[in-house]
């Protein structure tokens, strides 16, 4: 059953739509730089810029409380701008969040201790399953909505349960994605991890140092070809094929050959039915860290041999947005398609040693552009890979 | 119609590995203690030092059921849970609060992600495979089963699934202004196989989000049957009226994936006290209704 796609959006530090991200990657612009707030102003962040009163205005939402579900409802409304409620069109909402609405409990927890009645009922907005019921009524949705937590790949799997749903019938349409806020909680958390790089981040440099954290939301909305027959939503690409699978290695970090991203790599090509060689672009997870590259290259050459396709980090340009990133590079993927283009992995000088594999270095343009393969790997060991091609 | 193989229950009833939870229920009491099993038989000790509360308890439910159904790898594994690891997450917020901007030490921040459970069972039992962890608040074991079963209707022949959420003190304060309940906070896991044959099975599940009596109606009628089928009703806060209905929340108390438990009394209903068709309701979430029918084989 295919299953295609009639709709995106995306929201980042690169821009507040699809065609501002589309701009920015025919550019090679990078929105990497110093964050504006008390928490991230020491640190080389991809944050959003708008405090949530403006973003709320702006886009003329009726979400409030935590910043994922703002970002969330800014990116699921411009995914569902060609699609309306239609009671034969049984349609739900999966999203992926890492943060939830911890940017915001992180400071009420803070009031708290100088004042203990202080604004408990904002509490409401912390649980990750919140920002989706929040977002289902931005859209209007009603039916099935749910929440995937699994760190990094919370989009892209939270894009596979809802693929899911539609081949064993429950859905017709399914508005998939994720989003996460920049939060002083994760800040810190990725800092007591040393994976942070005091400088620009450098995908899949042998002199990368770590992560620049971003944030950000990005969805896109799947049907069955029954389903667009009546929506009529125009089609951008099909979701191809899908492969999950556990490194179950370490906590945080990958096994040196990357066991797990190969198993999910070659799932989704056996899913999709597609040799190696049939994919043209893979947006790599590419996070920049020393373990994070290293693996994923291991896992490439293992999985594509001695001809992996061009390939890039996008990270560079957004930051690290945490379970946001498979939803909004879904969205990077399917501008590739739309625009024959390969997209560089910026601030890349030298390969890594150990694997020798040279990203794209600069924006290729008229390519053909078929399949492409996206990795999103997380913590917890949870590696996934989807496939998106033309419709 | 699929197979329901072993499940284990850890919580403030004497569940763990006995035979027919049933014998073991008390009605629960404000003071009821969480009754925690032995965990060093199943944790190895560096581990179980590093492990808070909720991933001892779920880590320990999950590897009961390897246990009990000898070794037989899992095709998938399904988690669910409301809230996540609360006491990592507290712990870690308040190293954030308390910091002058020093690096913070990370295990804390390691173990506050959802799916730090479904990883740690994942490396535990050396599995490979798809590995999901949801959250969607009171419905989030509803959605570990949803994503189980369509595993089960994809070809998988062996899923672990699994609902924990724990309590702690911090909790108390949000009553009862955003929680409202009658019962006490409590925490919790049930984990379960699915499989293909057994003798019980989970005949289907649906989560309604209009007209409850409507939807529960047309769920029934998909299924072929009537109220006048149903033996049993297991709720959280509304029954069937003439229908033996018994309210899982007060053995369970207050927490999200409380349902979990509902499943354990229909299993062992079904299997030891001669029950034929369960009918789950769990109505505490202000958007979202799930029925889930427990029958037997016929």
């Amino acid at each position: 059953m295919k299953i295609l796609i009639t709709g995106y959006g995306a929201i980042s530090a690169l821009g507040e739509n699809v065609p501002a991200h589309l701009d920015a990657l025919l550019h090679g612009r990078t929105a990497i730089k110093a964050g504006a707030r008390d928490y991230s102003k020491a640190f080389l962040v991809g944050e959003v810029p708008g405090l949530k009163k403006e973003l709320i205005e702006k886009h003329k939402l009726s979400v409030s409380g935590s910043r994922t579900t703002i970002l969330g409802a800014i990116a699921a409304k411009e995914a569902f701008q060609n699609h309306k409620i239609d009671s034969d069109i049984r349609t739900g909402i999966i999203s992926g969040t890492s943060v939830g609405g911890m940017d915001l409990s992180e400071v009420i927890y803070r009031d708290m201790l100088v004042d203990s009645k202080s604004n408990i009922k904002l509490f409401q907005n912390h649980p990750s399953g919140d920002s989706t019921e929040q977002i289902a009524r931005e859209l209007g949705i009603i039916g099935f909505q749910n929440t995937i937590s699994t760190a990094c790949s919370s989009a892209a799997n939270a894009i596979i349960m809802g693929a899911r749903m539609i081949q064993n019938g429950i859905l017709d349409r399914v508005v998939v994605g994720g989003t996460d806020a920049l939060s002083e909680f994760t800040i810190n958390g990725f800092r007591s991890l040393m994976i942070f790089d005091n400088e620009w981040c450098k995908p899949f440099d042998q002199n990368r140092n770590g992560l620049n954290l971003g944030e950000g939301a990005g969805y896109i909305v799947l049907e069955s070809e029954k389903s667009n027959q009546q929506s009529k939503a125009p089609i951008i690409g099909q979701l191809k094929g899908w492969g999950t699978a556990s490194d179950a290695f370490h906590q945080t970090a990958s096994s040196p050959e990357g066991f797990g991203a190969q198993l999910a790599i070659n799932e989704a090509l056996k899913n999709a039915q597609l040799k190696p060689e049939a994919i043209d672009y893979i947006n790599a997870h590419g996070t920049a860290t020393p373990n994070n590259d290293l693996t994923e290259s291991m896992a490439l050459k293992g999985v594509f041999g001695n001809s992996v396709p061009p390939f890039s980090s996008t990270k560079a340009q957004t930051g690290h947005t945490l379970a946001a990133c498979g939803g909004i590079e879904a969205v990077f993927c399917l501008l590739a398609i739309q625009n024959k283009v390969l997209f560089p992995n910026l601030n890349h000088k030298e390969n890594i040693f150990d694997t020798d594999i040279t990203p794209i270095k600069s924006l290729a343009l008229n390519q053909t552009i078929s399949n492409v393969l996206s990795n999103s790997f997380g913590f917890g060991g949870n590696n996934t890979s989807l496939i998106f091609a033309k419709a | 119609m699929i197979g329901i193989e072993h499940i284990e229950s850890i919580g403030h009833q004497a569940s763990f590995k006995v035979e027919n939870v049933w014998s073991a229920l008390e009605p629960l009491q404000t003071e009821s203690l969480f009754i925690a099993p032995e965990y060093k038989n199943y944790i190895p000790t560096g581990s179980l030092r590093r492990f808070s509360h909720i991933l001892r308890f779920s880590m320990t439910a999950a590897l009961a059921i390897q246990e009990a159904i000898g070794q037989k790898p899992f095709d998938a594994i399904s988690i669910g849970t409301g809230l996540g690891c609360l006491v990592d997450t507290e712990k870690f917020l308040q190293q954030v609060v308390n910091s002058k901007g020093e690096t913070l030490s990370p295990t804390s921040f390691i173990q506050s992600t959802h799916n730090t459970i479904g990883g740690a069972i994942s490396m535990a039992l050396k599995n490979h495979s798809y590995n999901m962890t949801h959250t969607q608040k009171y419905l989030s074991f509803e959605w570990a089963l949803l994503d189980a079963m369509m595993k089960m209707n994809e070809g998988a022949q062996n899923v672990l699934v699994g609902g924990s959420d724990e309590n702690i003190p911090f909790l108390a304060k949000l009553q009862p202004d955003l929680i409202k309940t009658d019962f006490p906070l409590t925490s919790g896991t049930t984990f379960l196989n699915l499989v293909p044959e057994s003798d019980v099975y989970l005949k289907d599940l649906t989560i309604s989000y209009g007209d409850k009596n409507q939807a529960l109606n047309a769920f029934l009628e998909n299924n072929n049957l009537t109220q006048k089928d149903i033996d049993l009703v297991l709720y959280a806060n509304n029954g069937l009226p003439g229908i033996e209905s018994i309210q899982f929340l007060s053995y369970t108390g207050n927490h999200q994936c409380n349902v979990g438990f509902a499943f354990h009394l229909a299993v062992d209903a079904i299997r030891f006290q001669g029950n034929k068709t369960i009918l789950i309701i769990n109505d505490q979430q202000k958007v979202g209704t799930s029925f889930s029918l427990v029958v037997g084989k016929e």
